[in-house]
């Protein structure tokens, strides 16, 4: 699959998305990857291994929780699940990026000063 | 993807194996991604190699991961450490609050040892580690000179003090004060009464550094008119905290009294004023004599960038060049300076080394009794233990779990503890008053409760780590195997080792505390030379009161006034009556050119027998040496012993120089008449010393009587404490305003000692209470064993042991553990004592009657002990033993 030029992430916005993929239930690290992929439409350049470390950082904060599992094919993976806390902040984080890009969509849709 | 096995994995618990866990993620994540692309069409070596390209910096993430991980471990390690201290804790106060008698007995023994080393380290932190409270007092030295032999001399003569300020250079300041303190009545509107008080130089408080609370200190122009400085206490009582400069009358003449010392800061300890005065140089045509007149203490501040030897070696230099013009000056063959606080404390170190030494053994006592009930209660925890380690508790954990059951205890019973200790500071601290420097500052603070914890800590450590280890070492085998959960079927358990060591421990505190009692009641035994009892002396200074021509009549009127008082058997006059500070002299006997010395006695003739002195040989004073005939003397004993062995003393001719002229060519031959017996002038713990006595009527100076004690001896039968109100009576019909000291001579005496008494009833208690815990320790060592043999008991009664048989077998036992733990115990005192020889009189360190009856006591208190085990013993049920 070739490559188009990816969106850079802003920062802290990789950490909402794994956290709002897990909302849905537990996943492995292969598992976020691909979805997010599908769901991004491969715009959004999310390299693996910043997202394996994104995920291990949301893991000591507490807001995910990591524990080892066979899948359905017997494959061996470290699943991760949202925490309460995690939960929590995926909650509130999302509300002020929406807020956030709210107010700066409003501004940049305009098409005149007086709009 | 969603679902999915738990798979059981312990948590990665080592850098390793976190290692492993990222490797097999990452891995993991590669395969994944290697499997779609080859679904979609990739052959498997390009869909690994696109799987590892859309990865990114896999090395990187490796490591970031790790670390990431190490984190996370580290995060858990703590998180177990603290929930498992938290279970300790938990499982330590239930079980605690399960056995409430064991607790209760753990945490008074606990308590009463904290509570005993916590007192005694806060008087000897007081004491000796912290100093005097002046700044820098590790600057400060006392000044001392040597004698010809090397004995160092703690006091001065003004001469040689100020040859070394006028040329010293290792000292920025000096100062003399007079060594031993003086009465000075003080007048008030409603009659004199005394204080004690020093004369220094100007700038003495300046030396020491002591800032005033008022005023300023003393100068030089302050000694024409012999101005104070007092303590704070003084000032604000009857003082009434004034402004100064205020006037007063001291020591029988008006001065101002110009600067106040703030509490705490008073140097030496128990003055109330301090008086300024001028050294002079004196008697510098007495080829060196003068230097021989110490009369006073010097102390220094060493200048910046001196030590104390190169102070020591300058003075001692100037000392030695003096000594070289002027070969009288016994005192000037060297010089040191000591640290002050050396000097201060002097004495009370060896007290109270001695005090902290029994302390430690009691509490080592303790703790050893505390491990023995902690091997005891663990013993029989073994199927709970063995469950603990089936269910993977390590042995650290165990033996952690085990000690924090004592670190509790011990934590509870030392703040029991300190509480006890600050009852006990403050009755040490009142019987050390005025003996011991600072004794009123001796109170419990912040310093003292760290204490306290830390000695907590590490009893709690020691009571609990024989038990905790030894538990801890194979409960599986004997927690699972066959008997388990019952007391039987035990195996050896450290307990018998501990109370050896009880008992060892208990026997040097026994044998510690019965010599003090041994040295002591020795003391008291001693013959002082004199009749206490029934005497009551009164103190009064008639310098500036009366012309010094009135003197001799005003202690004739008062002898005649109190002989004339009910009650009143007989009266004498002296200038110095025992416990009184009498004056020393050299004396120079004829047929020797070496001096010698002895002390001087100013008396009235009535004085020998009010006192009880006898009279061996010749006579005592009588009317007809009176002041222009023939000088005579009385001796004591001793002197006479000491200078003339061959028992020719009387007739012979002396001269008290030292304190009648100053030089042997200014003074008379004294012809000796009588022979008395010596007296110990200091009490109990004096020494017999040689001893002249001169007649009142014949002193070569008048101010040998200015100041006079009375001794008075009451009819048989009076009690000293009831006459001492008459003794008053009398002297204020001669003189309502004149400041008296009295009191009875068995009180004085006693305060001399008093030091000492409580050293000793400390020292004995520590021994009985050591006796008792050592008792204990055995008692529960046996009474444990016999209920855990109580079974095997039972089947050897059934099978035709005798009763006595079965108790032979008990007390032998605690015979073998007795045996062993004297043994020990007489090898460690017969060590130990020899460091409390100092302090003993006239009683060998390894006084063997002192040592059987410990060793009696011992084996009574451990017999009595061990006898109800062995009785309980005896009684084993056969057909108990036989039901299983």
């Amino acid at each position: 699959m070739a490559e188009r030029d990816a969106l850079p992430l802003l920062k802290g916005t990789l950490d909402l998305l794994i956290l709002k993929t897990l909302s849905w239930g537990p996943m492995h690290g292969y598992g976020i990857a691909s979805w997010l992929e599908q769901r991004t439409g491969g715009d959004l350049g999310v390299e693996d291994s910043a997202l394996y470390q994104a995920l291990h950082r949301l893991e000591s904060r507490d807001l995910v929780e990591g524990e080892w599992g066979v899948s359905e094919n017997n494959r061996r993976a470290r699943y991760y699940r949202l925490t309460t806390r995690g939960e929590a902040h995926l909650a509130a984080e999302t509300r002020t990026w929406l807020r956030y890009t709210d107010r700066v969509t409003a501004v940049l849709a305009l098409s005149e000063r007086g709009g | 993807m969603g679902r999915y096995r738990r798979l059981f994995r312990l948590l990665p618990w080592t850098r390793g194996e976190i290692g492993r866990e990222v490797d097999e993620e990452i891995r993991a994540h590669l395969e994944m991604r290697a499997a779609d692309l080859e679904r979609g069409g990739l052959s498997p070596a390009a869909a690994r190699a696109e799987a590892e390209r859309r990865f990114g910096d896999v090395a990187g993430a490796r490591r970031a991961l790790r670390r990431w991980g190490r984190v996370r471990l580290g995060r858990q390690r703590r998180r177990d450490r603290l929930a498992s201290v938290r279970s300790d804790v938990i499982l330590a106060f239930r079980r605690a609050v399960a056995a409430p008698v064991q607790t209760v007995t753990a945490l008074a023994t606990f308590a009463l040892a904290i509570g005993l080393t916590t007192a005694g380290f806060t008087v000897v932190d007081r004491v000796l580690v912290r100093g005097l409270p002046f700044p820098e007092s590790d600057r400060l030295v006392a000044l001392e000179t040597r004698d010809s032999v090397g004995t160092g001399i703690e006091y001065l003569s003004e001469n040689i003090w100020l040859d070394w300020a006028e040329r010293a250079r290792s000292l920025e300041s000096m100062a003399l004060y007079s060594h031993t303190p003086e009465r000075w009545s003080f007048a008030q509107d409603d009659g004199a009464y005394n204080i004690d008080g020093v004369r220094v130089t100007a700038g003495f408080h300046g030396v020491l550094g002591v800032p005033l609370l008022a005023g300023r200190g003393l100068r030089e122009e302050d000694a024409v008119a012999g101005n104070v400085v007092v303590t704070e206490a003084f000032w604000r009582g009857p003082l009434g905290a004034a402004p100064l400069p205020v006037e007063v009358e001291l020591a029988n003449r008006r001065r101002q009294v110009v600067g106040v010392v703030p509490a705490g800061l008073e140097y030496p300890l128990g003055i109330e004023a301090f008086m300024a005065f001028e050294p002079r140089r004196r008697g510098d045509a007495l080829a060196g004599e003068a230097y021989n007149w110490l009369n006073y203490r010097g102390v220094g501040r060493l200048a910046a960038g001196s030590s104390a030897e190169a102070a020591s070696a300058e003075l001692a230099t100037i000392a030695r060049g003096v000594r070289e013009t002027r070969p009288r000056a016994f005192y000037l063959f060297g010089a040191l300076t000591r640290p002050l606080h050396e000097q201060v404390v002097g004495d009370a170190r060896s007290y109270l080394v001695l005090l902290m030494a029994a302390v430690s053994v009691l509490l080592l006592l303790a703790c050893a009794n505390l491990a023995g009930i902690g091997v005891a209660r663990a013993s029989v925890r073994g199927q709970e233990l063995a469950i603990r380690v089936s269910l993977g508790a390590g042995r650290r954990r165990l033996v952690r779990q085990l000690l924090t059951e004592h670190l509790l205890l011990a934590l509870v019973g030392g703040a029991l503890g300190a509480a006890l200790a600050v009852v006990a500071t403050d009755a040490f601290a009142d019987r050390l008053a005025g003996y011991v420097p600072r004794a009123e500052e001796i109170a419990v603070d912040t310093r003292v409760l760290a204490f306290a914890a830390a000695v907590s800590i590490a009893a709690g450590v020691l009571a609990g780590i024989v038990p905790a280890l030894w538990a801890s070492r194979a409960p599986l085998r004997q927690g699972l195997g066959p008997g388990r959960g019952t007391a039987s079927g035990g195996r050896r358990t450290p307990a018998a080792p501990l109370v050896v060591v009880e008992v060892a421990m208990a026997l040097v505190l026994l044998a510690t505390g019965g010599l003090l009692l041994r040295s002591f009641a020795t003391l008291l035994d001693r013959d002082l030379g004199y009749d206490v009892e029934g005497i009551v002396t009164a103190r009064a200074n008639l310098f500036g009161r009366y012309p010094d021509a009135q003197w001799p009549d005003f202690w004739r009127r008062a002898g005649e006034q109190l002989q004339a008082t009910p009650g009143v058997a007989l009266v004498g006059f002296a200038n110095a009556a025992p416990t009184d500070i009498g004056g020393t002299g050299f004396i120079l006997v004829e047929g020797r050119d070496q001096p010698g010395g002895a002390a001087y006695r100013v008396v009235s003739d009535g004085y020998f027998d009010a006192l009880g002195i006898a009279r061996l040989a010749g006579r005592t004073f009588a009317p007809e040496d009176r002041a222009g005939t023939a000088r005579v003397t009385v001796i004591n004993r001793t002197m006479a012993e000491r200078y003339w062995p061959d028992g020719s003393a009387l007739g012979r001719r002396v001269k008290a120089y030292s304190m009648e002229g100053g030089v042997p060519e200014r003074s008379e031959w004294l012809t000796v008449v009588g022979i008395v017996e010596t007296i110990r002038h200091d009490g109990h713990i004096a020494d017999e010393t040689s001893q002249m006595y001169v007649t009142m009527r014949q002193v070569p100076q008048s101010w040998f009587v200015g100041a006079m004690t009375t001794v008075v001896r009451g009819q048989p039968g009076v009690d000293a404490a009831a006459l001492a109100p008459q003794v008053r009576q009398a002297f204020r019909a001669l003189d309502p305003g004149l400041a008296l000291e009295i009191g009875t001579l068995r009180d004085r005496l006693a305060d001399l000692l008093s030091v000492r008494s409580t050293l000793v009833v400390l020292l004995a208690g520590f021994g009985i209470l050591s006796l008792l815990l050592a008792a204990l320790g055995l008692y529960g060592l046996l009474a444990f064993a016999v209920a855990r043999s109580m079974h095997e008991m039972g089947i050897r009664a059934a099978l035709g042991a005798p009763r006595t048989g079965l108790l032979a077998l008990v007390l032998g036992r605690a015979f073998r553990v007795v045996a062993v733990g004297a043994a020990a115990g007489l090898l460690a005192a017969f060590w130990g004592t020899r460091l409390v020889h100092a302090l003993l009189v006239d009683v060998d360190p390894h006084d063997p009657a002192t040592f059987s009856l410990a060793l009696s006591m011992l084996v009574v208190v451990t017999s009595a002990a061990a006898f109800l085990p062995a009785w309980r013993a005896s009684r084993a049920d056969p057909v108990e033993a036989l039901k299983g």
